[in-house]
């Protein structure tokens, strides 16, 4: 079989068969929607809390309003004491609980000790956590801004140094925004993984005679391209129909998605080379999506991570994906700022191909020379 | 023997020569936890690079920098005066954020001007920028009040208290407010149910003949004993992982459970049952292997996203909400998060309701559809 035999061939094969085409087709265009429907909101909001006023002055019940006013927390119920707060935090009403002692407002006034505020939350959720501690310190320096304002003003200071803090690239500094140009990688990988996989595995369980070296590269060759035709579809359609961050570096994205897409066709074929049955490629791929999605460093860094990890990491083309793609769409990275990464990838699209066109041609050449 | 005692040693028979269903409950289980357990075992990031661009040069900004070099959650690696070098630095991730010092910082304060020291952080890579900022801003915060206390007695005025308030924050149940805590209890279930849908799909899927599960049926001599005794080593296996991994968290890593150990245990092997029954459901109505796992990938590999644990679903879309509340993650996770952080018991009463529909109505339609095919087949 020729190159362009092979290629038309694969292509054919791809659109034929129902598995095939809603692995890689079909399942791409789902995931798009589907994925980043939990992340919409983009921000942590309404987080329950239970609140303890034991002094009920004019102070704390502006403090009380700003609190209601974030977005971050909601106020769940207003408690007497802590240990009736605390049992109804354990009921599991709320994720925490704040405390304004008796004296806060003489405190802030005077600076004597004894007032303030206390907040206990459930760090076990990580992110609901924090957002009630930003909701009860924004609430807490606007009031305190306000009371302390004549005194500081009489000085002719306001505040005396400011922080700003200033989210990059994603300025909203948004969850749908942050997790799914991420994990674009990882979908982009995993549905053309599981289809090359899934063919390949499928011409071994038929027992289809070995490839030649030129319908091994046509047959790549038509997986490539799908796989670019999926990654432009996202960062080219997806990222603006979702609205995620775009930097739009399309000609460094001409160079990369390719070796992305090769990468990942290579390695699918690889693999699906190793499978006994067209089922088991994804019965053993799809268990690894959670954690590759992880391995890439987007929520955990690669740098914590221990090295002989994040080395094994790499090996994943979804890992390299991450920090070439997320830089070029979103930071508006240039192809010299990703360069080290896009060569890692480029050296694994030709291991990779040469690991799959020696584990499927093999027999030819021995059928061949017997 | 019953059909269940005779689908179990068949099963069994089958795991024993079939190396790659074997590896699939041993290996590939042992490999992914191993994986995600080493990967968090640092649980507090620590000398994030970070850099800075100093606008004043003076002692002043010189004391903010050296507060924010001994924070231990970043490590400064550049410091210099332009700000486009420090954004290249982020964009080519070798910096998560960047402390702008302006000029005037030590100036400022007394003059009535209000300098404001800029905090840009990596927010396409949200988690880490946040953990990098939160560890300057609370040095920076510091630093700057020794400063202003400084300046305003040098300028012989009255000291202003500017942090007049303390708010004391307790994380409670995770005092280090560790990812290893956090994201592990989340990661592993979620590993683990998306392994137990695969698997059992598998094993279902072996009996289809000719997209029909009815001649295996007929065999079986019982459709409910037949599926459930089939089923019975993947959610045995998956469950003793869990276990395994529970004992690795508390035991080898000290963490705390503060609820009923006993209940997540439970609740865990109920929850792998569950997700086995929606398996058999799947191949019963798809009929096919591959279509089943398609659809497992789909509901199973994004189930953590939709369980609410991370970002949680308040203020989200309704169809969120729905699919979040028909996944049986979500209510695996709110028991054990639950029982984590000693939750009174009733509160798991919900969730294990939940889950324990999973396996009457996935479960039950699985066998009456398998036993009807086989009935009309016959």
């Amino acid at each position: 079989m020729s190159f362009r035999e092979a290629f038309e061939e694969t292509w054919r094969t791809v659109l034929t068969s129902r598995t095939l085409a809603s692995t890689m087709l079909l399942a791409v265009v789902l995931y798009a929607f589907y994925y980043p429907a939990p992340y919409a909101h983009e921000a942590t909001q309404s987080v329950p809390v239970l609140v303890v006023d034991q002094e009920d002055s004019g102070l704390t019940r502006e403090v009380l309003r700003n609190l209601a006013a974030t977005r971050e927390v909601r106020i769940v119920a207003s408690v007497a004491d802590m240990p009736s707060a605390t049992a109804r935090m354990r009921a599991g009403e709320a994720d925490g609980i704040i405390l304004m002692s008796r004296g806060v407002t003489r405190s802030l006034l005077t600076g004597a000790p004894g007032g303030g505020v206390g907040v206990w939350v459930k760090a076990a959720y990580l992110l609901r956590a924090s957002a009630i501690g930003e909701g009860v310190s924004a609430a807490i320096a606007g009031a305190a801004e306000n009371r302390l304002g004549s005194a500081a003003r009489a000085l002719g200071l306001r505040t005396p140094v400011r922080v700003i803090q200033e989210p990059l690239f994603n300025t909203g500094a948004g969850y749908k925004d942050y997790i799914f140009p991420a994990v674009a990688s990882v979908i982009l990988q995993q549905t053309l993984l599981f289809g090359v996989a899934t063919f390949v595995a499928g011409r071994r369980e038929r027992g289809d005679p070995p490839m030649r070296r030129a319908a091994f590269l046509g047959a790549w060759a038509a997986m490539t391209l799908l796989g670019v035709f999926a990654a432009f579809f996202y960062f080219g359609f997806i990222f603006w129909l979702q609205d995620v961050p775009r930097g739009g570096n399309i000609p460094a994205l001409l160079v990369t998605v390719p070796c992305f897409a090769a990468a990942v066709a290579a390695l699918g074929l690889f693999l699906g080379g190793l499978f006994d049955r067209s089922e088991r490629a994804m019965a053993v791929l799809v268990p690894t999506s959670v954690p590759l999605f992880f391995l890439t460093g987007s929520a955990w860094p690669l740098e914590q991570m221990p090295s002989w990890l994040a080395a094994l990491a790499h090996l994943a083309p979804s890992t390299l994906a991450v920090h070439i793609f997320v830089p070029l769409n979103q930071m508006g990275a240039g192809l010299n700022d990703v360069a080290a990464d896009a060569i890692a990838l480029a050296a694994e699209a030709l291991v990779y191909g040469a690991l799959a066109a020696w584990l499927l041609t093999r027999s030819s050449r021995s059928a061949r020379a017997a | 023997m019953s059909a269940f005692a005779r689908a179990l040693s068949a099963e069994l028979a089958h795991l024993r020569g079939c190396r790659w269903d074997l590896a699939m409950l041993t290996l590939m289980p042992a490999a992914l936890l191993f994986a995600m357990g080493a990967m968090l075992f640092g649980g507090v990031a620590r000398e994030l690079p970070i850099a800075v661009v100093d606008h004043d040069a003076t002692s002043a900004s010189r004391a903010i920098v050296r507060a924010v070099d001994a924070s231990p959650a970043v490590r400064i690696v550049s410091v210099g005066g332009d700000l486009p070098d420090a954004m290249t630095l982020v964009r080519r991730e070798q910096a998560w954020a960047i402390v702008e010092i302006p000029r005037g910082v030590g100036r400022g304060v007394a003059r009535g001007t209000a300098p404001a020291i800029h905090i840009r952080y990596q927010a396409s890579f949200l988690s880490t920028g946040t953990q990098a900022v939160r560890g300057i801003s609370s040095a920076v915060t510091a630093a700057s009040t020794e400063l202003v206390a400084a300046q305003l007695s040098a300028h012989g005025l009255p000291p202003l208290r500017v942090t007049p308030l303390t708010v004391q924050v307790t994380a409670l149940y995770n005092a280090a407010t560790s990812f290893e805590w956090y994201l592990l209890s989340l990661i592993n279930p979620a590993v683990l149910h998306l392994l137990t849908a695969c698997v059992t799909v598998m094993a279902l899927g072996r009996e289809l003949r000719d997209k029909s599960l009815s001649a295996w049926a007929r065999a079986s001599g019982g459709v409910a004993g037949a599926v459930f005794g089939k089923l019975l080593p993947y959610v045995a296996a998956m469950s003793l992982w869990g276990v395994a991994w529970l004992l690795y968290l508390t035991l080898a890593r000290g963490w705390r459970v503060e609820g009923s150990i006993a209940l997540i245990v439970a609740g865990q092997s109920l929850f792998y049952l569950g997700t086995a029954c929606i398996s058999a459901l799947l191949v019963a109505v798809t009929r096919e292997t591959s279509t089943g796992l398609s659809a497992s990938a789909v509901y199973a590999g994004s189930a953590l996203a939709f369980s609410g644990a991370t970002l949680p679903l308040d203020g989200g879309s309704g169809f969120a909400r729905i699919v979040s509340a028909i996944l049986p993650l979500t209510h695996y996770l709110a028991l054990q998060m639950g029982q984590f952080v000693g939750d009174a018991a009733g509160s798991a009463v919900g969730p294990i309701l939940a889950l324990l529909a999973y396996v009457a109505i996935a479960g039950g339609g699985a066998v009456l559809l398998i036993a009807r095919s086989a009935r009309s087949a016959a």
